[in-house]
């Protein structure tokens, strides 16, 4: 299961980003080269992991805080939405 | 001028080849007591562009002088964390120094800015598996409240501002990504719409508050001319006075473009080049035309 939450998570990734999902790279760090996302497009980004991540657990969330820290890479995004899921 | 260059190619050589420079543990510490370092918080979104200290020379005059910009995010407050929406609120802290003679400044500025994403953002070629709620163009509200000291004239000044931004994951729309066939990030471009409220005594006249209401239609672009290193940003903003009473002029439009490079495949810290011609709203809304060039920090 976890390995469908990794896909799902970089599917999001690459649809805020205009990337493959097959081509985002886990230690891609979300505000750096290539996918730099701004604070912006995180907090949309937030909001969209934020519905994925209730559809499987309804009492969690994730901030948009979360997804706006500097180093926050691919891995440790899908590794935060799995925790939160409850995997 | 020379010794400033030379520091400046210093500071940021030694940042781009030791893991272990000063910079690096001061950023590491930023990120764990969630202080982020930007030129601004103004609301608009290009707080991309980093904090700078820099030597600028005047075009309007022989004058050349140093400038200070320099803005702390002190950590992060949101609400609503369990809809599909965010209300984010923070304090923050600015310093904005000038040692022209022609646009003088030192103002200390403190305040609460809030953001509010009302809806999710749909996008397109997602896996038609996952939920895609929301709206293909959002709006993203901001605002902006500023407390400053303003330490050559001695007096209180007061500014309020909201303004309306739009993101969208489409293509060529506002917010979207501008990408090569490599994935390589080129930019994207940001529009926004806004109403600002001043209170500044002693600006044209000593004795006297201007109190004023602007609106504004700005466009800033971000672009990357060499993925990674070099970053081109173009920012226009047309300001109108709507107060009949006050002495300020009614148009006030600005220009800023600024070059900006970053060695070592890093963004925290470069060096810049900034061009600016129109009416300084952190000054004292003359018409200024100035060549800077920078070191940019931004944590």
């Amino acid at each position: 299961m976890s390995q469908k939450v990794i896909k799902d998570v970089k599917a999001y990734i690459g649809s805020h980003t205009g990337i493959n999902p097959n081509r985002i790279k886990d230690e891609y760090v979300l505000k750096k080269h290539p996918l730099k996302f701004d604070d912006a497009k995180l907090a949309f980004l937030a909001l969209s992991l934020r519905g994925y991540i209730k559809s499987h657990n309804p009492s969690a969330t994730i901030l948009v805080k979360e997804l706006r820290k500097k180093d926050l890479d691919v891995k440790k995004t899908y590794e935060l939405v799995i925790q939160r899921i409850g995997q | 001028m020379k010794k400033v260059v030379f520091y400046v190619l210093f500071l940021v050589t030694n940042y781009s080849f030791s893991q272990n420079s000063f910079l690096s543990k001061l950023e590491e510490w930023f990120e764990k007591h969630s202080f982020s370092v930007r030129n601004t918080f103004d609301g608009s979104k290009n707080e991309q562009k980093p904090a700078s200290i820099f030597f600028r020379e005047n075009h309007k005059s022989d004058n050349d002088f140093l400038n200070v910009d320099l803005a702390f995010k002190i950590s992060e407050f949101e609400l609503f964390v369990n809809k599909p929406m965010a209300l984010i609120i923070y304090p923050k802290v600015e310093w904005h120094k000038s040692t022209d003679t022609t646009d003088i400044k030192d103002k200390l500025d403190g305040g609460i800015n809030l953001e509010w994403i009302p809806f999710a953002l749909k996008s397109p070629d997602l896996d038609e598996a996952l939920d895609n709620p929301g709206v293909k163009l959002s709006p993203y509200f901001q605002g902006i409240s500023s407390f400053k000291r303003n330490f050559i004239d001695n007096v209180y000044e007061t500014k309020l501002s909201g303004n309306i931004s739009f993101v969208s994951n489409y293509k060529f729309m506002p917010g979207s990504d501008f990408r090569n066939n490599n994935d390589d990030f080129l930019g994207r471009y940001y529009p926004y719409l806004g109403v600002e409220y001043n209170r500044i005594p002693d600006l044209l006249v000593d004795g006297e508050v201007e109190e004023f209401t602007t609106y504004f239609f700005r466009v800033f672009i971000e672009s990357w001319v060499i993925p990674q290193d070099l970053q081109l940003n173009l920012d226009y903003t047309f300001r109108r006075n709507l107060s009949s009473g006050s002495d300020i002029r009614k148009s006030l439009p600005v220009f800023i473009l600024s070059l900006n490079y970053y060695p070592g495949n890093q963004e925290s810290v470069g060096l810049g080049y900034e061009y600016k011609n129109g009416y300084d709203n952190e000054g004292r809304y003359n018409l200024i035309e100035t060549s800077s060039l920078k070191l940019n920090v931004k944590f």
